[in-house]
């Protein structure tokens, strides 16, 4: 019989002894040992000069029977500090409670008003730096504090932060806000030319009633006993943040939101509602939009022209004879309504954020690099002063194809 | 010498050496710069390529068993010895610089907490160990990472499509043919992959023509997408990246996965590995040319010893590291030792081949005109 090969066997307890004490180049952390972030909230205290950093944790709030996770329940709680930095602040917040924090699955970031108008830049130099940090993250602003928004009770889905999430999901694909994430905002900060615009959000004055009366984790929002019914507060989308060099310069409305996202590009789908001299109200949900922006004159007074076709599909329509039916001037006469919507929002959109918060939110700037380098080069240092100048053009198309499967007949209910 | 490994091997080899410098690639964005020159620049260095490569193929044509090195060896004693070391330096350090950028690559994207030298022993370990297997293992590890790097450079791309935004794309503001230029220069500065061509020479079986001008094609394709990727996705946020397609990577979401660079740090410690192991080979066949048969396992194992002492400061000091990737990016080593010295010892052999054949005539003429004596 062969003896074996002593350097071989040498060689392989090595191996083995390498694998089963070199199994990873950090320290193992355990899953109950971390604390997984769902939601950051970024308030500044203007007469400290300091941040207060809110995260929301991931903490199932189950019975200890059957599941761990209700979802009844908020299943997550809140960890509050403060810091001259948002390193320091996040650091201060590591020493409240004994777990290792965790950003990787962190689904949003909620910049409070105060911070806003502080300037982005000290923010996003903290997430730069994170490597856990995912630059898809989504963007958001308070209108007023952050924390209050995290701390506000959502009875819907498992986690409040995911239901934050969805919300977010759903009125970017009805038209209400833009997708914007944190690879967006720290690629307009680091533009030469293009402002940060950020989704708002603000909690709903009224009250909503809430089946559950658990207590709330961590937020002095919640309250009441278990089994009755408790006045909770509900957030909703609220506009749009519009940033002047890095710094909160104002808020757009739903309409001027809309108008913005005609403008750059971001409708991909949503839903209008017009009337016309025959039609008391029709609702049309816009199911494609091609747009494009280009820029006509690269000098001052600077001419931007807007091409938008619009593809709907009829929802409702409530005529004002209910004895007429539809022919192809109605149709008509809607498509145009729709054209002149899109122009109205649009040029409200330019207004109120070209106009009066002075910033370039549509690429305008890029847009004349893009065509003619040599003249952007001559205007660049005061293009921001000139912004005032910027017209913009809308030529809107569209086209209501699709009529639905209600038909209407001359004569009949 | 043995002829070891195939052209097709010996190009996935150069190419995945190329790609880790691609992967590290940060186009020159910011104030007064444009996206487009980096993509001109990038089809003009695929001209430049063919031009810098002529020497090398000429040099085949001449002696097709011999390397630049074992050629200038033949040709001049001293100055081959000279440039025998020049060659061995910068396939050392150019070991190292790959050692040195995998290492801050993991300590200042992945791992930021991990020691430094847990990095350095492991991957030095596993760099000795490859190099000493051998050309040809080598190259058929290069050819599986291939498939890999292929796999997560497709779901990299296919993520990204959805975040192009082409308004990114602008021309510069200043000259733009200085600007193309200036990149298309640096994009050969950094190509320490010439150099492999003119040290692999006599181990490649088949046409080298062909092989050279598939390495340069798939280069530039590939980096194309990435500038373009780059630029169009990152805009210019990608100017205060130090790793912009690792950025790229981890702004991917792809279905389930959320984010694709762990995929991307998979395949770059891959590629890590299998080009300091080539490296770290050329640079030891490089000496071993310069010592007699017995000294050569002493000179392989200096070489392993030397790579580790030498990657140390470079880890640790940044001022080193950043003084390492100039003297790479000044270009005047490519110059000299893709360039410059193929051609004097092309030209050193040609005018000794001349010389030789001369003194054969003379030789002959005179030993026929001493025949014909002897016949009359």
């Amino acid at each position: 019989m062969k003896r074996p090969n002593t350097l071989r066997l040498a060689l392989l307890l090595l191996l083995i002894f390498g694998t089963s004490t070199l199994c990873g180049c950090l320290k193992s952390v355990e899953l109950n040992e971390r604390a997984i972030v769902q939601a950051i909230g970024i308030d500044y205290d203007e007469k400290e000069d300091s941040f207060q950093v809110s995260l929301q944790i991931y903490s199932p709030d189950g019975s200890g029977g059957q599941s761990l996770v209700e979802g009844s329940l908020q299943n997550a709680k809140i960890i509050e500090s403060q810091g001259k930095t948002m390193t320091e602040a996040v650091q201060n917040a590591t020493l409240k409670q004994g777990k290792t924090i965790f950003y990787g699955h962190n689904r949003v970031v909620i910049v409070g008003e105060s911070a806003a108008r502080s300037g982005l830049k000290r923010i996003v130099s903290f997430f730069n730096s994170n490597n856990q940090a995912r630059l898809t993250t989504g963007m958001l602003v308070a209108k007023g504090s952050a924390s209050e928004i995290l701390k506000t009770r959502i009875n819907q889905g498992i986690l409040p932060a995911e239901a934050l999430e969805k919300m977010l999901d759903n009125s970017r694909e009805n038209g209400k806000i833009s997708e914007v994430s944190y690879l967006d905002i720290v690629k307009a900060l680091e533009n030469q030319t293009d402002d940060v615009v950020i989704p708002a959000i603000a909690i709903n004055p009224e009250k909503e009633q809430s089946g559950s009366g658990e207590e709330q984790q961590g937020g002095p929002a919640g309250g009441g006993e278990q089994g009755e019914t408790e006045q909770v507060q509900s957030i909703e989308m609220s506009g749009t943040a519009v940033f002047r060099d890095g710094k909160l310069a104002g808020y757009l409305d739903e309409e001027e939101t809309r108008g913005l996202m005609w403008l750059r590009g971001d409708v991909n789908k949503t839903v209008m509602v017009a009337s016309t001299d025959r039609i008391r109200s029709f609702s049309v949900e816009v199911y494609k939009v091609k747009t494009d922006l280009a820029c006509r004159t690269v000098q001052a007074p600077y001419t931007f022209e807007l091409r938008s076709h619009l593809s709907a599909a009829i929802r409702d329509v409530e005529l004002m004879d209910d004895s007429v039916i539809l022919n192809e001037n109605d149709y008509q006469a809607m498509e145009q309504m729709l054209c002149r919507i899109v122009e109205q929002e649009c040029n409200k959109a330019v207004s109120k954020a070209v106009y009066e918060y002075g910033a370039d939110v549509a690429h305008f700037g890029n847009l004349i690099w893009q065509k003619d380098a040599a003249a952007w080069k001559r205007n660049r240092s005061r293009f921001s002063d000139q912004l005032s100048q910027v017209t913009v053009n809308s030529i809107v198309t569209a086209n209501i194809d699709r009529i639905g499967l209600e038909t209407r007949e001359q004569g009949k209910e | 010498m043995q002829k070891q490994i195939s052209v097709w091997q010996f190009v996935l080899l150069l190419y995945i050496c190329r790609i880790f410098s691609t992967m590290t690639y940060a186009p020159a964005m910011g104030v007064g710069s444009g996206g487009v020159s980096v993509l001109i620049s990038w089809v003009l260095s695929l001209g430049i390529g063919i031009l810098v490569l002529l020497p090398a193929l000429w040099l085949h044509s001449m002696s097709g068993d011999k390397n630049v090195v074992m050629l200038s060896l033949s040709v001049w004693r001293r100055l081959g010895v000279g440039i025998a070391l020049c060659y061995f330096v910068y396939t050392m350090m150019t070991a190292v610089s790959t050692f040195a950028h995998f290492e801050f690559f993991m300590t200042n994207a992945i791992f930021p907490q991990s020691s430094t030298l847990f990095f350095i022993i492991t991957m030095w370990i596993a760099a000795v160990y490859a190099s000493s297997m051998g050309l040809e293992a080598i190259a058929r590890t290069g050819a599986v990472v291939f498939a890999a790097f292929l796999v997560s450079f497709g779901f990299i791309v296919f993520a990204s499509l959805g975040q192009v935004d082409l308004v990114e794309l602008k021309l510069p503001l200043d000259n733009i043919w200085k600007e193309v230029g200036a990149s298309a220069y640096e994009a050969f500065s950094r190509n320490a992959e010439f150099v492999v061509v003119l040290l692999l020479l006599p181990h490649i079986k088949g046409n080298l023509k062909k092989g050279v001008l598939a390495f340069l094609c798939m280069l530039v394709v590939t980096s194309e997408i990435i500038a373009f990727l780059i630029l169009t996705v990152l805009g210019d946020y990608s100017a205060t990246q130090t790793l912009p397609y690792y950025t790229l990577s981890s702004a991917a979401e792809f279905s389930i996965f959320q984010r694709l660079d762990a995929l991307h740090m998979t395949v770059w410690v891959a590629i890590a590995l299998v080009k300091i192991a080539l490296y770290l080979f050329l640079s030891v066949e490089c000496l071993q040319m310069l010592f007699p048969e017995k000294h050569k396992k002493a000179v392989s194992v200096g070489c392993c010893l030397l790579l580790f002492v030498l990657v140390l400061p470079f880890c640790y000091s940044r001022t080193a590291f950043d003084g390492l990737f100039r003297a790479f990016s000044s270009g005047i080593p490519s110059i000299l030792l893709v360039i410059v010295f193929p051609l004097l010892i092309g030209a050193a052999m040609k005018i000794k081949k001349g010389r030789a054949e001369h003194e054969t005539t003379k030789h002959t003429s005179v030993g026929a005109a001493s025949a014909a004596d002897l016949r009359n």
